[in-house]
């Protein structure tokens, strides 16, 4: 799982996660994950390249929307694909 | 006259039941689904229920506690992972030797409310039962056993 980020403007930030979600993917970029969601105040996570995800990266998504919400802040999911919309 | 012929495969391949063997499984699943040339979605689904399934083994499954001269050590946590294809329907059979749990019959926690209400965790048994199409427990002597379907 790779977790890259790009600036889009001066107040969103664009995380963009390729690879697999799975507990292997969770252990690599939970950390650098919750830091950015934690540090930027508007993130965009871009799903489109998310192969698979699992109940661990559910768990991470909303873990990160409470925290950016709970210091102002707003988290929002980008393309994620058709097997992962189920959840 | 012709009759119908059912033609079932079936692998089986046991596991640790600890949290780093839950990839390899998935990943063994994976190909076998790829070799079947399996729908996407179903590979998918049939993936997402052994990682929840094993998961709650690794995090939840505290392994039985050994007898006699070994009293209070713990025998280590396994997992026995079979597929079965047949025609009609794809079974995932997941057996492990930790303490009795009942997935079948745990209820999926229910994501309602805003952020100041919602919780992170939880969400594997709703991600079980919403990806199967059939989804069965039993104890058994050593442990639980627990069959996932999906029909074809």
């Amino acid at each position: 799982m790779e977790l890259t980020t790009a600036e889009i403007g001066r107040e969103i930030t664009k995380i963009t996660l390729s690879g697999r979600w799975d507990i292997d993917g969770a252990l690599k970029i939970d950390g650098p994950f919750m830091d950015i969601v934690k540090e930027k105040k508007f993130v965009a996570v871009d799903l489109s390249d998310v192969a698979f995800l699992a109940s661990l990266g559910m768990r991470r998504l909303v873990s990160g929307a409470k925290a950016s919400w709970e210091h102002g802040g707003r988290v929002v999911l980008l393309k994620p694909r058709k097997t992962s919309k189920k959840f | 006259m012709t009759t119908d012929q059912h033609v079932h495969s079936e692998w089986r391949r046991d596991f640790s039941g600890a949290m780093t063997a839950v990839s390899g499984a998935v990943a063994w699943v994976g190909l076998i689904a790829s070799d079947l040339h399996l729908p996407e979605g179903q590979a998918y689904a049939i993936q997402v229920c052994l990682e929840e399934l094993m998961a709650n083994v690794a995090m939840h499954g505290r392994a039985p506690t050994a007898q006699g001269d070994q009293a209070g050590k713990t025998d280590p946590l396994k997992v026995s992972v079979s597929l079965n294809v047949s025609s009609e329907k794809i079974t995932l059979t997941v057996e492990d030797n930790g303490r009795p749990f009942d997935v079948s019959r745990a209820r999926p926690r229910r994501v309602e409310g805003g952020l100041d209400e919602v919780l992170p965790g939880g969400l594997g048994i709703g991600v079980i039962q919403s990806f199967a199409d059939s989804l069965k427990y039993s104890r058994t002597e050593t442990g639980n056993c627990v069959t996932v379907e999906f029909f074809r």
